[in-house]
């Protein structure tokens, strides 16, 4: 085979396009074991729409891979695909950073691996990553020493997956959610069938046995139900999320992160994109001692809501020290970087103001309680002083929680900022990364002296908050972190209630640049 | 120390430290005329809810009591809305820009005070909306590369907004960066 043939891909990855097949499959196994055997017309369509859709997919998948070449000059790499849409790709030789060998179950059953070939900046996105998927282990192998860059350093792995981790992995509480998901997805699928619920044998089964049981046996089963069926749904999610997770310092200028069992997904990070990291500490993570870890960088994925999303995270849940670790590496800072944080405490105002939410938040809840206990039964009035009993302890160590996680300051080139009591997030911000500035205040915020301050990045979420500071502390603390930025703003005198304003705009406030 | 009505639009820090910081207030206030705007836009969106209620208290007689108490609770509000909002608005904004940033302050019970270095600027727009027209008013928007919303100074002359976008645009044009 000499080098300028254009070479195939290998054809047991015919065989992989066949398990395309498997879900339709089981889903008309599961309805006819359901319905034994009987189906309807509207049943019928159904289960015949998904399985041509699957068939769809599993041909066009098959035609792809019957239709793609590839073959390795001495300059490039080139990539046809495609029978309709054709498709041309080349990635050049000089320019790769990384060559990957990955696979998933599917394809070590049949004795086949992925290659991916990364390359670094200096290249549009769409070329950055060219993937061969499915060549023998041996052909890849061979693939991987013709192709991988000798010159470069050697990458260094920062973290790789730990089974240990995998404990964290429910405290995350995205399985309850996911009970939610199928339980819904299998109701509306019984509900397509013309299935009534009640007819189908083990769920009526179920239903009488529970009925049958005493009143706290039958919440409390289907409520740890629930719970374990969310662990588990969280240990499989986080399995197939994270498997063959790998996170590896390229050069100096570029992180690689590379995990998925299934769907296996690679992240090339520029530590030049990179504004920052944030560590999040939900609620139950926290108890356990431990923690998510995202990046904040530009292009991955902008205003994201969620910021623990999977899509910037470069850990998996694991426990705090883990993150500090990885959090500083990635950073490029010199290991216990993070050990001298020292954050300020906002003042007390802050801690009054949390107080007054939470006792309003419990105050909302009872009002229409006595309110319809007064007018209409007593039995509501029970109820309301029974739960306040509850609520309000639970809103006042809230209300602690968030005052005492609360926390600024600089730490080297980093401003850092925690807040959040269900998720802690302690946020370090690049400071050459901050483009602007936002000073918040409402009323009760000017009342008592504080203000919530936003530094504004060109990633994440756009914004990051420092809540409740005092105004001169928060401002001395800007002026620090981006100097230059506000110095014409500021002023330290007491009293500027006299000075004169300027009326209305002048004719022309500005001069004219003259370019 | 600054009593907070008469100043609203002062960031008034509480002094702590021996280096009491605190914002000083940008130069210019807004048109006059945009009282006149705010004040319209306050009654477009206060309207509705009272009229709908107004109806239906004199449609359906039996449940005049009910109706009639919310009707005079929403009114109340949205009275005062239309009268306090637009002053205390006036009161608040104002805006100013140097050699190196734009600097404005803006909106009434949550206030907030915007700073974006002339380098980070990456487009400058005048946006104007009907009622705005109505009163020969334009905004400007002023965006960087933060996915957390431009620096806004709405209710400025037309022609001071078209002439401001105009030299902010050409000196963030001069400046070196790229708003990254």
């Amino acid at each position: 085979m000499t080098a300028a043939d254009w070479q195939r891909l290998d054809p047991r990855m015919l065989a992989i396009s066949l398990t395309w097949l498997v879900p339709p499959l089981c889903s008309t196994l599961l309805t006819l074991s359901i319905t034994g055997g009987d189906l309807d017309l509207a049943a019928v369509i159904t289960l015949g729409s998904i399985g041509l859709t699957f068939l769809i997919i599993a041909v066009a998948f098959g035609l792809r891979l019957l239709t793609t070449r590839f073959r390795i000059t001495d300059d490039q790499v080139e990539l046809r695909t495609g029978a309709l849409f054709r498709q041309y790709r080349t990635v050049p030789r000089d320019r790769i950073r990384s060559v990957d060998v990955t696979a998933n179950p599917f394809h070590r059953a049949l004795g086949l691996r992925v290659v991916r070939i990364s390359t670094g900046e200096h290249v549009a996105a769409d070329r950055r990553q060219l993937t061969l998927d499915g060549v023998s282990r041996d052909h890849a192998e061979r693939l991987r020493r013709r192709l991988a860059p000798d010159g470069t350093a050697p990458d260094t792995a920062l973290a790789v997956l730990r089974w240990r981790w995998l404990r964290y992995a429910p405290l995350t509480l995205w399985g309850v959610a996911g009970v939610g998901f199928v339980v819904g997805g299998f109701a509306r699928l019984l509900d397509s069938l013309k299935i009534n619920p009640a007819e189908v044998g083990f769920l009526r089964a179920a239903w009488s046995g529970l009925t049958g049981l005493p009143l706290w046996v039958a919440i409390t089963v289907p409520v740890l139900g629930v719970v374990l069926l969310g662990a588990l749904t969280s240990l499989v999610t986080f399995v197939e999320t994270w498997w063959d997770y790998r996170l590896e310092a390229v050069g100096d200028g570029a992180l690689q992160l590379r995990r998925g069992l299934f769907s296996t997904r690679s992240v090339w990070l520029e530590r030049r994109r990179l504004r920052g990291v944030q560590i999040a500490e939900p609620l139950l993570l926290r108890l356990a001692r431990g923690a998510q870890l995202n990046a904040i960088a530009t292009g991955l994925g902008k205003s994201d809501d969620r910021s623990t999303s999977t899509k910037s995270a470069l850990l998996p849940p694991a426990s705090r020290l883990e993150a500090d670790r990885v959090a500083t590496a990635v950073l490029g800072e010199k290991p216990g970087f993070l050990a001298g944080l020292e954050l300020a405490r906002p003042p007390r105002a802050a801690l009054r103001r949390r107080v007054t939410w939470g006792l309003a938040a419990v105050a909302l809840f009872e009002a229409p309680l006595v309110i319809l206990g007064v007018l209409l039964t007593e039995v509501l009035l029970h109820i309301a002083w029974i739960s306040s009993l509850v609520l309000v302890p639970l809103a006042l160590a809230a209300a602690v929680d968030a005052y005492r996680n609360l926390g600024s300051g600089l730490l080297g080139r980093y401003l850092v900022t925690r807040y959040g009591t269900y998720a802690r997030r302690t946020v370090l911000l690049d400071r050459s990364g901050i483009i602007a500035w936002s000073v918040n205040q409402s009323a009760s915020q000017r009342r008592a002296g504080v203000a919530t301050l936003v530094a504004m990045v060109a990633a994440g979420r756009g914004g990051y908050k420092i809540r409740d500071v005092a105004l001169a502390d928060g401002l001395a603390l800007v002026r620090e972190a981006t100097p230059g930025m506000f110095e014409e703003f500021l002023e330290s005198t007491p009293d500027n209630c006299s000075e004169p304003i300027e009326k209305s705009v002048p004719a022309l406030p500005v001069q004219r640049q003259t370019p | 120390m600054c009593v907070f009505r008469e100043c609203a639009g002062t960031y008034n820090g509480e002094v702590s430290g021996n280096e009491p910081l605190k914002l000083r207030r940008p130069r210019h206030r807004l048109e006059r005329r945009a009282l006149g705007w705010w004040s319209v836009q306050a009654f477009v969106v206060a309207l509705p809810p009272v009229a709908v209620l107004a109806l239906l208290t004199a449609l359906i007689p039996p449940a005049r009591t009910w109706l009639g108490l919310s009707l005079g609770i929403v009114a109340a509000v949205g009275l005062a809305y239309v009268l306090a909002m637009p002053i205390w608005r006036y009161r608040v904004h104002r805006w100013e820009t140097t050699d190196d940033a734009v600097y404005a302050v803006s909106g009434w019970f949550w206030q907030r005070a915007r700073i974006a270095p002339m380098a980070r600027i990456q487009t400058v727009d005048t946006t104007s909306g009907p009622i705005q027209r109505m009163f020969r008013l334009a905004g400007l928007v002023v965006t960087t590369a933060s996915a957390a919303g431009p620096v806004r100074i709405q209710g400025l002359d037309r022609q001071v907004a078209a002439d401001l976008a105009e030299s902010l645009a050409a000196r963030a044009q001069a400046m070196p960066g790229d708003g990254q």
